[in-house]
């Protein structure tokens, strides 16, 4: 297997991995924190003072980010999970000492599922459908027609583009003590993300939608589609 | 008043003609078989039923309608269209839209004839007042690809799964032609769930029927 690819620009932001597994595994946390919320420039400053010999806050920010690219760029090239991680690490970073290279791996591994799940299709937003409420309504009169009987089902999709249960259930995150300026990105954040749509229909198109979605899945489960998908994957 | 069976209940309420219908109205209404001659009244009311009924329907064009009197032909067909508007969203029947029609002296032959083409598309008339006015997108049609990932910008391999990508849509009344209202994507854990949903809808449906 061989090394990863990184540039000249991305090694020279890894350049404080060559500080104690201590300081590394801080900077993974660090790493881990950009993921859920962004960056935390603060954190950031403390950081850099502690390493006071090597290091400015923006240089450990830097670091946070390529990290950020190197868990990107492992999950995108390592597919399953039989490959030997250790030794592709080993491979891109010979300079670095074992139990730096210990926590890298535990590093790359350990969010793999919460990138994967996202860069898989973060190239199509599509909505997915996250819930759905119903109503059951009769119509009894609108403006043209004053006498009626009409039974109509509302119902309210709750779609949201984040690709996967999981990502959801990572995002949705303590927002108490925040700031109000982080509280509006959040909203904005949701409001880019989600869409609540209202529509309706009667009962006799109900039962058709169903028996459709029914041979959907039922036409997943043959045996074709299974040999297509287990030959593509 | 002695109530005969085919009456509505609004009769009883008002045997005056119904304050429903304007001055202009009546007064296209009274141009028919008059100013308007029996043959181009029957058309004209044809014409009239047609537009309110498929409004992008195509009318082939009657120009001796409006040869003479223009004015008056489109005050008729303007009244025609709103008395059938009017007594369809108050639900009269064929009857009591002869009595409105008979206390404002009009032609007879064209009281017979706007009763007539009443009674024949009552049901048409409210089906199509039935879709006016608001409401929510409303769903008569689905339809589902499945599709697997190969490979992509983002991801050197397959996710594994197939996933479903499901259009719910309606079909536009007058044309035909297929409206999509949203689409989304779920995989197969989240499908099963979609329909079982929408099963405990239609059981609450069928409980509410028996009941």
């Amino acid at each position: 297997m061989s090394s990863l690819r990184l540039s000249k620009q991305q090694r020279d932001h890894l350049g404080l991995l060559q500080r104690p597994a201590a300081d590394v595994v801080e900077l993974c946390k660090s790493a881990f924190d950009y993921l859920i919320n962004g960056p935390n420039l603060g954190r950031y400053e403390t950081l850099a003072k502690k390493y006071s010999d090597s290091g400015s806050a923006e240089a450990v920010q830097q670091t946070v980010e390529a990290l950020i690219s190197l868990l990107i760029s492992v999950t995108t090239r390592v597919g399953n999970g039989s490959v030997n991680m250790q030794a592709i690490l080993r491979q891109t970073f010979p300079d670095l000492g074992d139990d730096v290279l210990e926590v890298l791996e535990q590093f790359v591994t350990s969010k793999r599922n919460f990138v994967e799940g996202s860069i898989k299709s973060a190239n199509i937003r599509a909505y997915r459908l996250v819930n759905l409420d119903w109503r059951l309504e009769v119509r009894t009169a609108s403006r043209s027609l004053l006498e009626q009987c009409h039974v109509v089902v509302t119902m309210k999709l709750y779609l949201h583009t984040e690709p996967k249960n999981e990502n959801r259930e990572l995002l949705a995150v303590d927002i108490s003590g925040r700031s109000e300026a982080e509280l509006k990105a959040m909203q904005e954040d949701e409001r880019l993300h989600r869409k609540d749509l209202l529509v309706q229909t009667d009962v006799s198109s109900l039962v058709h939608m169903i028996k459709t979605l029914e041979d959907a899945l039922a036409e997943s489960k043959t045996r074709r589609i299974r040999n297509i998908v287990d030959a593509i994957h | 008043m002695a109530t005969s069976p085919g009456k509505s209940p609004a009769l009883d309420a008002d045997p005056e003609p119904s304050g429903l219908l304007s001055a202009t109205v009546v007064a296209g209404l009274r141009n028919l078989g008059a100013i308007i001659s029996p043959p181009l009244t029957k058309l004209l009311i044809a014409n009239s039923l047609k537009l309110t009924l498929h409004p992008d329907a195509t009318i082939a064009p009657v120009p001796e309608i409006y040869a003479s009197n223009a004015a008056c032909a489109k005050q008729s067909e303007y009244a025609v269209v709103t008395l059938y508007a009017l007594a369809t969203k108050h639900g009269w029947d064929g009857l009591y839209l002869r009595q409105q029609l008979e206390q404002l002296a009009l032609d007879t032959g064209a009281v017979d004839e706007l009763s007539r083409v009443y009674e024949d598309n009552r049901k048409e008339l409210v089906l199509r007042q039935l879709q006016l006015g608001h409401g929510f997108p409303h769903i008569t049609d689905i339809q589902w690809r499945i599709v697997c990932d190969v490979k992509s910008s983002t991801s050197d391999c397959s996710t594994g799964v197939a996933h479903f990508h499901i259009n719910l849509g309606n079909f536009r009344p007058s044309s035909g032609e297929r409206v999509t209202i949203v689409e989304f994507v779920c995989n197969a854990e989240e499908l099963q769930s979609l329909i079982n949903r929408l099963k405990e809808i239609e059981r609450h449906c069928n409980q509410m029927a028996v009941a």
